[in-house]
């Protein structure tokens, strides 16, 4: 029987939301306090609406050039040179990602659960168990992300019910005091959060529902609603129990209102663990994805039909990135950075750039 | 060889005999009738496995004493001596001819009996199936409080029967194949004709056409030969004792398989929620229903995860845990010389050594068995400071959790993995369980039954259509209008209606 | 074939970065403080005495084979963390600071404002300790505070004597436990935390008020009375016994919550904050000679004002106190007008502490008396 390989809708709703739920959920609130205090909201939310622009055009480009994957328009609009350019930095961009997603985890990982464990196995292990996904084909990567998904909604509405007993909402005043010329830099910043959907860009050939465009692009906008409200819920649990002050000191603000959490009445106490343990769940499924789009690039480059060939090669890379940094510091820094303006090129300006070619080519053609 | 039968009898005979030389089972039973010209027949059978009341009165008696056989001759040849004999000699009610040798042979071999006649290029074939059987008891491994208590038996006719006694419509199809060069044991495959999805069907009859061993034994190696991933530990396809599912189950759109000489029938396509749903699920009201389902989940976890999860707290994060319950684990073990992960093995090869001797012999020696193992050694070791007593608590509920799980093979899987689980958990604590259920997840989404993903519903497929009614939940009957979305039925309507909506 | 050559290499590589087993520790051989006290060090040596107690694990549980429920250790040390690293050289375990629930101040140590900020900074930082340590104030020393644990007889909680004061909903307003976290953010929000004191007495440890640090310098200290005062200007009133006199005797009356409204007003350049406070609760104690029946609606109002005068004047006592001789703002003003009058607090937000010195507060305490019990 041939598998058949494809991914429904709410598959992709899933995955979205757990491919961009990663690092960002457990910095964000300190990040958007820093840049601009009680109104972090606002970035978030203004964050949330540049994605969605993004996940537009995504969508349709696939609208523009209806049965083709994203290699194929690629090359069509953009010509083989220019194309492979990009979709090399789109390569690099996402080991960088996943270097920093592995390094992040293993930070973590070591400063709560394992204390004297060289990151290095951390890293290793990490990346190994991932390989074994990576390796599986677009519909099994969008199951992992509708299972993963119940997981972050769960947690989030379990951190809501036990943090509400000890939060004083009234920190979150006030409101509307921020300084607008700080606001783009926010801005800018929550859109990282917000990345990581681009493996529609891979997804979206696949989809179940891929005759009937405007379906897709309702379940992806709604997806990027949902990590919206993520991010918003998770910033204002944080913010109303930390105060402004105490918020732009912490690094990890997520964890640390774990951490508050002590409800010794019902035998829960010291949940940070067992939040570690739930979050290398969402790391992995933010990993899964991204190494799969680095394979397929791959693959892509050297028109080689399998994937998976590519897979474990790229052990090794990820590994050496991943070290790169030499402090907690300087993985914001270095991979930080680096993935930024990767990241811009690769997930705003490709897409948006085949778009507007491919704009132009429709609307030559109707002319024509 | 030859392949037909040719018109002398001894030849036909000679061919029988040379085929079954010491077998010491094979009757041949050589009869001459006719008063005037006498016809030799032979009637050719396998000891044990006709019916031998049958074919001594109603065939060798109906021969040797009718009368219109005896004046064949001198009637004159007005018709052919085998339509004769055909129509009215022989009192038995399933007949037939057949010419080819090799599926004499097949024949003879799967119990009914051949019946050759000089002169005559077919054999008559008398249905005569009859062997000593087990009766149509109830199911020992999937025992109900409620709901019927009749379960199949290693007979292929008795259990095809038990289903079609459920399921009366001719939409159910019971199609044959025979599997195994030499065992060539029957197979049937069962499906609703216009719910079932054709392609997996298809799927199903190619992959058992396919296979070409020398013998199959029981369904489970049926199973084994056409599941998508024979490497996992987890079973692809479900097995039942019991007819009610079966039907329920086709009723379903699935496919049903049943082996001859196996109790066990075969249904595909399997997923965790079927895998979790037990017959009994529908004949209990709904809310204890729900209850049980969702204690299976639990246990699920717990079978899979506890002694990895007491691994990583014991060893690696002893701050995971309430103030209160750190200090008392730690006052517990104060005196254990092992770690945990070596207490925690001992347990577990103890616990399965139990298990096993105690499947092995059933009975009141098994019971003794539970209770030596489960007590005693379990008392002894806490006693002598070997283990903590919160050790054999954790076991305990472990191997309680395993058995809650309906279907035993998936139980094993998790046997195995809990196994894999606790090795990780011993290298890296909290983050190598995780580690460890992230390649367990993998590997669970990674399954396939007949191409259904074997994690649906949970991997997403059929949600918005309300597939979650009938696994993570269990909804009452009333609300389960449609057939689950999985099978791909044809025929997606289940219920119509009920008496409240006819008086509405 | 060549999947099986790659899986096994895989495996392989696995075997060493596994079998590490870097963090294997038991948990039975871990010891596990739950309260450390800190002192400054006035003889020779190191900064500080560190004192650490933990439970006796050999006395918990069913086959207890010792007496002795905790254990206390003590040492001399340059920080918190070097005073843990020295000890475990002497005992036969590491600490794991993960189950840490108290951390008492020693007096002297709080006098300078450097030392407790780093004691608290370095506290927060690190990713074992709960945030949710209670901090406590030694009216001596935090080590003799500590020593006297034994004596007290009240050692049959597990988790620690001066923990299960602290926790838990006691009806009293006499202390008010405050955590890691809420102390380090009263101090950034309004410059002031308040950590309940403890003494040691005869047969037992008993806490009381409240020390008040500001800016993490110890300035002051407040009494049962002032620190349940002060608990009804924060608006944190719950359940409590109030005494008040009326009519030549005393009635009793228990309160069961209280709610608190801050209004600004704002009127000529100058400021003006209103508390409004309501009180409600029942009558606990009361004897009339010659109107022995309560019921009667105008002695209930009567017996209302006199409660209210008892704690106007209370409340009062504190606001003064706080006003005029600490210049600080423990009870949230400045708080309450920075997050809703933003405006006002731009403008008087820098010199925050005077200008809460000279403002006008008014407190306006409404008591209801809602049930008088089961006699008339």
């Amino acid at each position: 029987m041939r598998e058949t390989n494809e991914i429904s809708s709410v598959q992709i709703r899933g995955l979205i939301v757990s491919t961009v739920i990663g690092v960002g959920i457990l910095s964000l609130p300190n990040k958007m306090a820093i840049a601009i205090g009680n109104d972090g909201w606002i970035p978030i939310i203004l964050g949330g609406i540049f994605s969605i622009i993004n996940v537009f055009i995504i969508n349709k480009i696939f609208q523009i050039y209806p049965n083709k994957d994203f290699f194929e328009i690629g090359r069509e609009a953009l010509g083989k040179w220019v194309f492979n350019f990009f979709i090399f930095i789109f390569f690099i961009y996402n080991m960088a990602v996943m270097a920093s997603l592995s390094r992040n985890l293993a930070e973590l990982v070591k400063a709560f659960l394992l204390e004297t464990t060289p990151p290095e196995v951390l890293i290793i292990t990490f990346i190994l168990a991932t390989t074994y996904i990576a390796r599986s084909e677009i519909q099994i990567i969008g199951r992992l992300g509708y299972h993963i998904y119940p997981i972050i909604i769960v947690s989030i509405i379990i951190l809501i019910i036990f943090s509400l007993p000890s939060i004083d909402y009234t920190n979150a005043l006030p409101v509307f005091q921020f300084d607008i010329s700080k606001l783009p830099k926010a801005v800018l910043d929550s859109y990282f959060s917000f990345v990581g959907f681009e493996i529609l860009l891979f997804a979206i050939p696949f989809a179940e529902d891929r005759n009937n465009n405007s379906k897709i692009v309702r379940t992806s906008i709604s997806a990027i609603i949902i990590v919206t409200i993520i991010y918003l819920v998770v910033f204002f649990l944080t913010l109303s129990q930390y105060g402004l002050h105490s918020l732009q000191r912490q690094a990890f603000p997520t964890i640390s209102l774990i951490k508050e959490i002590d409800l010794p009445g019902f035998f829960i106490e010291n949940l940070d663990g067992v939040a570690m343990a739930i979050w290398t769940l969402v790391i992995f499924a933010t990993m899964a994805p991204t190494y799969y789009s680095a394979g397929k690039i791959l693959s892509n480059l050297f028109a080689v039909r399998e994937h998976g060939f590519f897979i474990i090669p790229m052990i090794p890379i990820i590994y050496i990135f991943s070290l790169i940094p030499q402090n907690v510091l300087q993985i914001e820094t270095i991979l930080g950075t680096t993935i930024n303006y990767l990241g811009i090129i690769s997930v705003v300006i490709l897409p948006t750039l085949i778009y507007l070619i491919g704009l132009f080519k429709v609307r030559r053609r109707a002319d024509e | 060889m030859q392949k037909i039968i040719l018109k002398d009898i001894e030849n036909n005979l000679k061919v029988i005999e040379e085929l079954f030389k010491d077998c010491y089972d094979i009757i041949i039973r050589r009869i001459e009738v006719g008063d005037v010209y006498r016809v030799k027949m032979a009637i050719v059978y396998i000891d044990g496995l006709i019916n031998k009341d049958h074919i001594s009165e109603y065939t060798i008696g109906a021969l040797l004493s009718e009368e219109e056989v005896k004046n064949f001759s001198l009637q004159g040849f007005k018709s052919k001596l085998t339509d004769i004999i055909y129509k009215e000699v022989l009192y038995s009610s399933e007949l037939s001819e057949e010419h080819h040798m090799d599926k004499i042979i097949d024949i003879i071999l799967s119990g009914d009996t051949v019946l050759f006649i000089d002169g005559m290029e077919q054999a008559i074939i008398i249905g005569s199936k009859g062997w000593a059987t087990r009766g149509i008891s109830e199911p020992e491994t999937e025992t109900v409080v409620r709901g019927p208590r009749e379960g199949f038996t290693e007979v292929l006719k008795i259990n095809t029967t038990l289903i079609r006694r459920r399921i009366r419509d001719t939409n159910l199809k019971i199609t044959m194949q025979k599997v195994g060069r030499r065992s060539k044991t029957d197979v049937a495959v069962i499906y609703m004709d216009d719910i079932v999805d054709k392609g997996v069907l298809q799927e199903v009859n190619e992959r058992i056409r396919s296979i070409d061993i020398d013998a199959i034994q029981d369904s489970s190696m049926l199973e084994n030969l056409i599941e998508d991933n024979y490497l996992s530990a987890f079973p692809q396809i479900e097995n039942t004792e019991r007819p009610d599912s079966v039907a329920a189950a086709l009723c379903e759109g699935r496919i049903a398989i049943i082996v001859d000489n196996s109790p066990f029938a075969l249904i595909v396509p399997a997923t965790i929620g079927t895998l979790f749903q037990s017959s009994e699920d529908y004949y209990n009201r709904w809310t204890e229903s729900q209850i049980l389902r969702s204690l299976r989940l639990v246990a699920f976890f717990l079978c899979v995860l506890s002694p990895a999860l007491y691994i990583s707290i014991i060893s690696y994060h002893p701050g995971i845990l309430p103030t209160k319950l750190t200090y008392y684990l730690a006052a517990s073990r104060i005196n254990v010389p092992f770690p945990s992960v070596v207490e925690t093995f001992l347990m577990e090869i103890t616990i399965e050594l139990i298990r096993e001797s105690g499947t092995r012999i059933s009975g009141p020696i098994g019971t003794t068995i539970g209770i030596v193992g489960g007590l005693i050694i379990g008392q002894a070791a806490v006693e002598a400071g070997i283990v903590s007593s919160i050790l054999i608590i954790i076991v305990a509920v472990t191997t309680i959790s395993s058995f809650a799980i309906p279907s035993y093979e998936f139980a094993s899987g998790l046997r195995v993995w809990r196994f894999l689980l606790i090795i990780f958990a011993a290298f890296l604590g909290l983050y190598g369980v995780m580690l460890g259920l992230i390649v367990l997840i993998t590997h669970l989404i990674k399954l396939n039954s007949f191409g259904v993903p074997f994690t649906s519903p949970y991997s997403g497929l059929g949600i918005s259509q309300g597939e979650l009614k009938d696994t993570l939940f269990k909804s009452p009957i009333q609300y389960l209008e449609e057939r689950p979305t999985f099978t791909k039925p044809r025929n997606k309507v289940r219920m119509r209606r009920t008496w409240k909506d006819e008086r509405d | 074939m060549n999947k099986k050559i790659i899986y096994l290499s895989i495996i392989i590589i696995l075997i060493p970065f596994m079998t590490g087993c870097w963090d294997m520790q038991e948990i039975n051989q871990i010891l596990f403080p739950y309260s450390i006290g800190i002192d400054l060090n006035e003889g020779e040596g190191e900064r500080y005495v560190i004192t650490i107690t933990y439970p006796n694990i050999n006395a918990i549980g069913k086959n207890a084979t010792q007496e002795e429920r905790i254990h206390i250790v003590s040492t001399v040390a340059s920080s918190v963390f070097e005073g843990a690293t020295q000890l475990s050289t002497r005992l036969q375990y590491p600490f794991n600071f993960k189950m840490l629930r108290v951390l008492v101040l020693g007096k002297n140590i709080t006098n300078d404002a450097g030392t407790v900020k780093e004691i608290i900074d370095g506290m927060s930082r690190d990713f074992s300790i709960s945030k949710k340590v209670r901090i406590l104030q030694a009216e001596d020393s935090a080590e003799d505070l500590l020593l006297s644990i034994p004596n007290a007889k009240r050692q049959e909680v597990i988790e620690g004597t001066l923990f299960s004061m602290l926790s838990g909903k006691r009806s009293t307003s006499r202390y008010t436990p405050i955590t890691l976290t809420d102390f380090i953010r009263e101090i950034d929000l309004s410059g002031v935390a308040i950590a309940p004191r403890a003494a040691t007495g005869v047969e037992d440890i008993k806490f009381f008020g409240g020390a008040i640090f500001k800016d993490y310098k110890l300035i002051g200290y407040l009494d049962e009375v002032q620190n349940r005062a002060l608990t009804i200007l924060k608006g944190k009133w719950k359940s409590d016994l109030v005494v008040a006199s009326f009519q030549d005797m005393t009635i009793s009356y228990i309160t069961t919550g209280s709610k608190m409204k801050r209004k600004f007003i704002k009127n000529n350049e100058e400021l003006k904050v209103r508390l409004e406070i309501r009180v409600e609760g029942a009558l606990q104690e009361y004897i009339h000679r010659e109107n022995p029946t309560l019921n009667n609606t105008e002695l209930i109002e009567d017996m209302e004002k006199a409660i209210e005068k008892e704690l106007t004047k209370e409340t009062n006592e504190v606001l003064e106190m706080l006003q005029k001789e600490y210049k600080s703002d423990a009870i949230g003003i400045g708080e309450y007008i920075s997050k809703f009058h933003p405006k006002v607090w731009k403008e008087v937000g820098n010199d925050w502490d005077e200008v809460f010195a000279d403002m006008d507060i008014e407190v306006d305490i409404d008591v209801k008396i809602r049930r008088r019990g089961l006699v008339q």
